[in-house]
């Protein structure tokens, strides 16, 4: 049988990474497919710098870079990436603006310079800022509709202060405030934040590097220093939980109700607990094999999905678990008991070496998985370039997984999960009972 | 092919890297392609049979079917301790199905050396699942509850009818998730029937993608499917046709929400016939990118959020489809207006060669993408062969290549007609979040456990 190519070496071997112009680290990955190109990168400046008097200008910011440069019309920067097929996305997250690109291998030059221009000089027009706003409003708007979204948005409203980077601004909040944006609001965050220093490209596919080099000298040679800085000091603490609560969002015209359970945990992701703790909600309800999922769903029959999960733990701050499925509303009440019996059981009893076994094989072997695109591949190297580690824990992953204890993982389990201080959070068409 | 099961399979033919086989003993189809970027194999089977091949009464019942398939069968199941979810995942399998208007799927995406574990669960399961009725009943609300969070979408719900007041006769008239009463009850004989009716070799065919060696896949697909007969019946072939739209349709959904949305539908040809090509060049040049029309003359103006066009090809004849999603207050006429303005001037005067030429470079570089990773290309396979030829992936390019802007112009005229057209508006008649925060209510201590 012929050897897979990947196979053959370990990944971190083949990647480049290096800087290519001060403040820009690039690393690129050449793979076998031929003539694709996936390239995605960021740097700081996304929603958490946005200015305390408006929360929605980093991200207004960022949707606007696709609205036109100072040289060049937005439509004919359109054009010129869609005559070839190519596709450009820049957008915020949390912490920093993230781009994405697609283009056949002969396009990366035109696709960097542009991408350069546009990210260097947007041209943040007034014509072009109404509509983005009326869209964006629109967005916003539409979102309430969502029974998932409510219902995560109260819950980390209920976890955390309002100037903890996990806590979720209120949508009506969202929707003033990005009514209220100007351009010279713009202007001034992109002129404040927007530069070399903490930039990160990752390319993956057919690529030469040397083109790439040639393109970002061109392109980026003389972009200002952004300022910007992760604080991890003193990082804003969530809030304290000092008896169960419970909130309902009602909603109108809903036949599925959303619930979400959980506590905050502390830590973050570089904390030596949070991968034994990671596997420990896996195996609570990380795929259909786990338990909330085997038995809630598959025995029950109350819910087509449920999961456990670890959220808001990086750069430094204190994160959450959390479980959420959806329900009929007529099922919410049945459906949060078996949840509650499940969660209790498994503080209560722990998991077993068998389980634990078993999520570690699932684990290891659907990252092998993810890594069969190049999507999957610029994924993972982007998140082992932000987070600071060497590029050869692509390779190590696995083996840090296999190296967990089940000592461990049930000390973490009681350690952070306590079923007597649970926050709960409900959305949908859902009659509330008991003590309102 | 070289091993000694070569006599168990004729060659039928090869297309863009791919190879046909027939496993003559029992009618099985198998597509293999050989890629060893990295050591994962994507293994799927595709049933030809989907939400077409229902009626009144089992509507929902191929996608209800699918959700059995994963209980159990003879030789995988909780009694043995080797259930297929977990036989599958906790070797790191990426494993899961899907129901369609046209087909059902079942695959793996797992680490190479794994396949044989995917091929007998897969061939197992083909002829020897259990469809319990103590199964059923928990799987029935499992399966309404996607329903439901289906139905707390608008434009869930709009689409939806959007088919059943554009189709009457013809089964893409209900959604494949089918209707509630349906769900809820048809009985597991039914399913069982429709099991035993469309659940054969001769009526699939399995994909198998990635890091494999072709002789070894064969051998092994020899071994676990090739004890399975054929079915002793024919395949039931639909036969039911649409008649003839004789008029525009139209209809309004009012509930809670908070912008409206339009969809404009007409009458499309099936995804092989030839006119399906120009129409999806056609619909790259209205709704793909800032430089289509529709996003010019409606998105860029702060009109609408988002545009969609849905020409998905199906194996019957489907429809051409223009969503749009207002910003909140922007009459729904107005949009609509632009929409049919627009389709009027295509058909008077045509489209631009530089808009046809920008249509066929998207297309290309998307079919260049559809070809990273092995799922990706199952997936797109899997579509093919609902279709009725699966040689459709590997030659759409090439058939892409070949449309003119006089065919563009010439489709525009043939099918975006106002008789042949179905019309839906979503309408919020009330917020779907009364009053934001102030719907949130604290209910401390209800849900503690022990207290």
């Amino acid at each position: 049988m012929s050897k897979s190519k990947t196979e053959q070496s370990a990944i971190a071997t083949n990647i480049e990474d290096g800087v290519v112009i001060d403040g820009f680290r690039m690393i690129s990955l050449k793979t076998p497919i031929e003539d694709i190109v996936t390239l995605q990168g960021s740097f700081l400046g996304g929603e958490v710098y946005s200015p305390s008097s408006n929360t929605a200008v980093a991200e207004i910011t960022a949707e606007m870079l696709d609205e036109g440069t100072t040289k060049r019309d937005k439509f004919v920067i359109s054009r010129m990436l869609e005559d070839v097929g190519a596709s450009i996305s820049i957008w915020a997250g949390k912490y920093r603006i993230r781009f994405k690109a697609m283009c056949l291998k002969k396009d990366v030059p035109l696709v960097i310079d542009i991408l350069g221009e546009q990210l260097r000089s947007p041209a943040f027009n007034k014509t072009d800022l109404e509509p983005s706003i009326k869209r964006r409003i629109g967005d916003l708007k539409r979102s309430k509709e969502e029974t998932s979204v409510r219902a995560m948005e109260a819950f980390l409203q209920e976890l955390y202060p309002e100037d903890h980077p996990n806590y979720s601004v209120l949508v009506n909040k969202q929707i003033k405030d990005t009514g209220k944006v100007k351009e010279s609001d713009l202007k001034k965050f992109h002129r404040l934040h927007y530069g070399l220093g903490n930039l990160i490209m990752v390319a993956v596919g057919d690529v030469d590097r040397s083109v790439f080099e040639k393109a970002i000298h061109v392109a980026f040679s003389g972009w200002g220093r952004s300022g910007l800085t992760i604080d991890l000091s003193g990082p804003i603490k969530a809030k304290r939980i000092r008896k169960p609560r419970a909130t309902v969002v009602n909603m109108r015209d809903k036949t599925s109700a959303d619930l979400v359970i959980g506590q905050p945990i502390g830590i973050d992701r570089e904390h030596e607990d949070f991968l034994p703790l990671m596997i420990g909600h896996y195996i609570l309800g990380g795929n259909f094999s786990a338990r909330l999922m085997a038995t809630t769903r598959d025995e029950e029959g109350l819910t087509y999905g449920i999961r456990s999960a670890l959220g808001g733990i990086e750069n430094g701050n204190d994160g959450y678990w959390y479980i959420w499925g959806t329900f009929a509303p007529e099922l919410m009440e049945q459906g949060r008991e078996s949840t509650l019996f499940q969660l209790n059981k498994w503080v209560d009893e722990g998991v077993t070496e068998e389980e634990l076994a078993a999520k570690k094989t699932t684990i290891t072997g659907t990252y092998q998985v993810t890594l069969a695109t190049t999507g999957g591949l610029a994924n993972r190297i982007m998140s082992i370039a932000e987070r600071g580690k060497e590029m050869s824990y692509i390779d190590e992953f696995p083996q840090e997984i296999c190296s967990i204890q089940l000592r461990k993982v049930n000390e973490v389990i009681r350690q952070y999960s306590n079923p007597k201080k649970l926050v709960f959070v409900s959305a949908g068409s859902i009659e509330v009972k008991g003590n309102q | 092919m070289t091993a000694n099961h070569n006599k168990s399979y004729k060659f039928i033919k090869s297309s863009g890297g791919i190879s046909e086989y027939l496993l003559k003993k029992n009618g099985l189809t198998i597509l293999l392609m050989e890629d060893h970027f990295a050591p994962v194999v994507t293994f799927m089977v595709t049933y030809r049979v989907g939400s077409r091949n229902e009626a009144v009464g089992y509507t929902g019942s191929t996608h209800l079917l699918e959700h059995l398939m994963f209980k159990g069968s003879t030789n995988f199941n909780k009694e043995k301790g080797n259930p297929i979810w977990v036989e599958l995942q906790n070797i790191g399998a990426v494993v899961n199905a899907t129901t369609w208007l046209d087909r059902t799927n079942y695959f793996e995406l797992l680490p190479s050396k794994h396949l044989e574990r995917a091929i007998a669960i897969e061939a197992d399961r083909m002829r020897r699942a259990f469809l319990r009725d103590e199964d059923r009943q928990p799987e029935m609300t499992v399966v309404r509850n996607e329903f439901e969070r289906g139905e707390n979408d608008p434009f869930d719900v709009l689409d939806k009818n959007i088919w059943a007041t554009a189709y009457q006769a013809h089964p893409y008239h209900h959604s494949t998730i089918g209707w509630r009463s349906d769900i809820e009850n048809v009985s597991t004989e039914r399913l069982r029937e429709f099991y035993n009716t469309f659940y054969f070799p001769n009526n699939a065919t399995v994909t198998i993608v990635g890091d494999f060696e072709v002789n070894n896949a064969l051998k092994l697909v020899l071994n676990h499917f090739g004890p399975l007969s054929p079915s002793s019946h024919s395949i039931p072939e639909v036969y039911t046709e649409e008649p003839k739209q004789e008029g525009p349709r139209r209809f309004v959904i009012k509930r809670a929400g908070e912008a409206p949305i339009v969809g404009i539908a007409h009458k499309a040809p099936n995804g092989l016939h030839q006119d399906a090509y120009a129409l999806q060049v056609l619909s790259q040049i209205l709704g793909s990118g800032k430089t289509s029309r529709f996003y010019k003359k409606i998105v860029d103006k702060g009109l609408a959020t988002n545009i969609s066009l849905w020409n998905f090809p199906f194996h019957d004849n489907g429809l051409f489809v223009s969503y749009i999603f207002l910003t909140p207050d922007i009459p729904p006429e107005e949009v609509e207006k632009i929409i049919l303005d627009e389709y009027e001037q295509i058909k008077e005067k045509g489209v631009l060669e530089e808009e046809i030429q920008r249509a066929k470079a998207k297309i290309k570089a998307a079919t260049a993408f559809s070809r990273d990773g092995s799922y990706s290309i199952a997936t797109n396979l899997n579509e093919a062969i609902a279709l009725g030829d699966w040689t459709f992936y590997t030659t759409y390019l090439r058939r892409i290549e070949k449309v003119t802007k006089d065919v563009v112009q010439k489709v525009a005229q043939n099918y975006l007609n106002e008789d042949q057209s179905t019309t839906g508006y979503f309408i919020p008649v009330l917020s779907a979040l009364p009053d934001g925060r102030q719907a949130t209510r604290q209910v401390n201590g209800e849900y503690n456990r022990g207290e």
